[in-house]
């Protein structure tokens, strides 16, 4: 058996004799709910004592309480090429910074890559606050390399389909372009744009998610932009609510900065 | 709320509250009380929005983001480490499965918090690799590279001493 399915394994026998006491969580939730309730709009007071709720619980719980855990998935194959040479964290935030002349950046964090770790190792990451006088905006960036020949249209959540485009029937949109081969880009390169509501349900006021992703055909060096209109703190069951209307950079301009000088050499260093 | 939606809420809770416990206790790398809390907390929130919540494709995969989110956004703000597993008041303490839980618990406590998420969503619960990004906030490629990474680390601290310790 495959260590991942050994994992999902002992997780489910290790959660599975697990008996919470019901009547301690809906007590507290419903006290929790009410006054939440009561901040969020003075005056609105729920209609059943908290009291009635446990004892109705009472009656629902026998036999209705499913379980969880499904068997682990299988690993998924990891289709990253090693990169060329290491990009550090501090390249990586420096590069972001860039990204967004003039702006003010807060909670940054990164991490570099290392092409003699394992496979896991292979991806640099940064993300930041941006605040661009527009609103905060929390950034997050990946620079990768794909191994070659690119799966179009067939690989999962590698930016080279819309098919793994996520609440694509929902509301969201997806586009996937390709841009000629250019001195800067040389080979071309695939360009997907996505949008996206931050979470689900959709509430009223739902923050949004806009994904860049510029794989270049030639190398399978791949950099992910993904930016919401919100500062991206997770207040409570949502992502906080948005700042602005539009994300700091368009399609057109994430493109462009993606394919630009100012991530030239990361491009070159992955791929 | 009025009955028939507190009735619709009472019968979610019935059915969701020990999978999200479940799952809390893995995130909370078996600490009871942090488990509880976290599941209060996700259970309130889906009270004070279960119009909306009732309303969703999956009200329980709504739950489940709540609950995931809830607990970055605690172990953010929370500088205090996690006590031991060793010493958790632990209603579960004894029993065949104490040496795979306590080496399990312990191996998934020494993972950083995101980490911990990612495992937890990719290879306990399936989710794919774009719902975990979205759950988490994450690019798809950090996803694939903090669950393998965590997978890595988890199968160093266990080896193949997990097989061994899972009764069969």
């Amino acid at each position: 058996m495959p260590f991942e399915a050994d994992l999902a394994h002992a997780l489910d026998r290790t959660t599975d004799s697990l008996e919470p006491d019901l009547t301690v969580f809906l007590s507290g939730a419903v006290a929790r709910g009410r006054s939440r309730r009561r901040r969020r709009s003075a005056g609105i007071v729920a209609g059943v004592g908290a009291c009635a709720v446990i004892a109705a619980a009472g009656l629902l719980i026998p036999g209705a309480l499913a379980g969880t855990g499904s068997g682990g998935a299988d690993m998924e194959p990891v289709a990253l090429a090693m990169p060329r040479t290491a990009v550090t964290g501090t390249q990586m935030i420096h590069t972001l910074e860039q990204t967004f002349p003039g702006s003010r950046f807060s909670q940054v964090t990164a991490e570099g890559s290392n092409p003699s770790g394992p496979p896991s190792a292979y991806v640099a990451t940064a993300e930041l606050v941006v605040d661009d006088g527009h609103g905060a905006a929390f950034v997050g960036i990946s620079a990768e390399r794909l191994q070659l020949p690119l799966k179009v249209g067939e690989a999962d959540g590698d930016g080279l389909s819309c098919a793994s485009s996520p609440d694509h029937m929902t509301g969201g949109t997806c586009s996937l372009s390709q841009l000629p081969s250019s001195a800067a880009i040389p080979g071309g390169a695939l360009v997907m744009w996505e949008e996206n509501a931050a979470d689900h349900p959709v509430g009223p006021v739902a923050a949004q998610r806009w994904t860049m992703t510029v794989t270049l055909k030639a190398t399978g060096a791949q950099l992910q932009l993904v930016e919401w209109n919100s500062n991206g703190s997770m207040v409570g069951n949502d992502t906080s609510e948005p700042t602005r209307a539009a994300p700091p950079l368009s399609e057109q301009q994430a493109v462009a900065a993606l394919t630009g000088a100012t991530w030239a050499p990361i491009l070159g260093a992955v791929g | 709320m009025k009955s028939a939606q507190e009735d619709a809420y009472l019968e979610f809770v019935a059915a969701r509250a020990k999978p999200l416990y479940r799952s809390a206790y893995v995130l909370a790398a078996g600490d009871t009380h942090l488990a509880e809390d976290l599941v209060q907390e996700t259970l309130s929130r889906v009270y004070v929005h279960w119009n909306r919540v009732a309303g969703a494709d999956s009200p329980a995969a709504y739950a489940q983001t709540v609950l995931v989110r809830s607990f970055l956004s605690l172990r953010r703000r929370r500088s205090t480490a996690e006590r031991p597993v060793g010493n958790m008041p632990d209603s579960a303490a004894s029993g065949p499965d104490t040496a795979l839980r306590l080496a399990l618990l312990d191996a998934v406590g020494q993972l950083p918090p995101r980490d911990r998420a990612v495992l937890l969503l990719r290879y306990w619960e399936d989710r794919s690799i774009e719902e975990t990004a979205q759950m988490l906030k994450l690019s798809s490629s950090a996803v694939r590279s903090q669950g393998t990474r965590a997978l890595g680390r988890v199968r160093a601290l266990l080896g193949d001493s997990l097989s061994d310790l899972i009764p069969h």
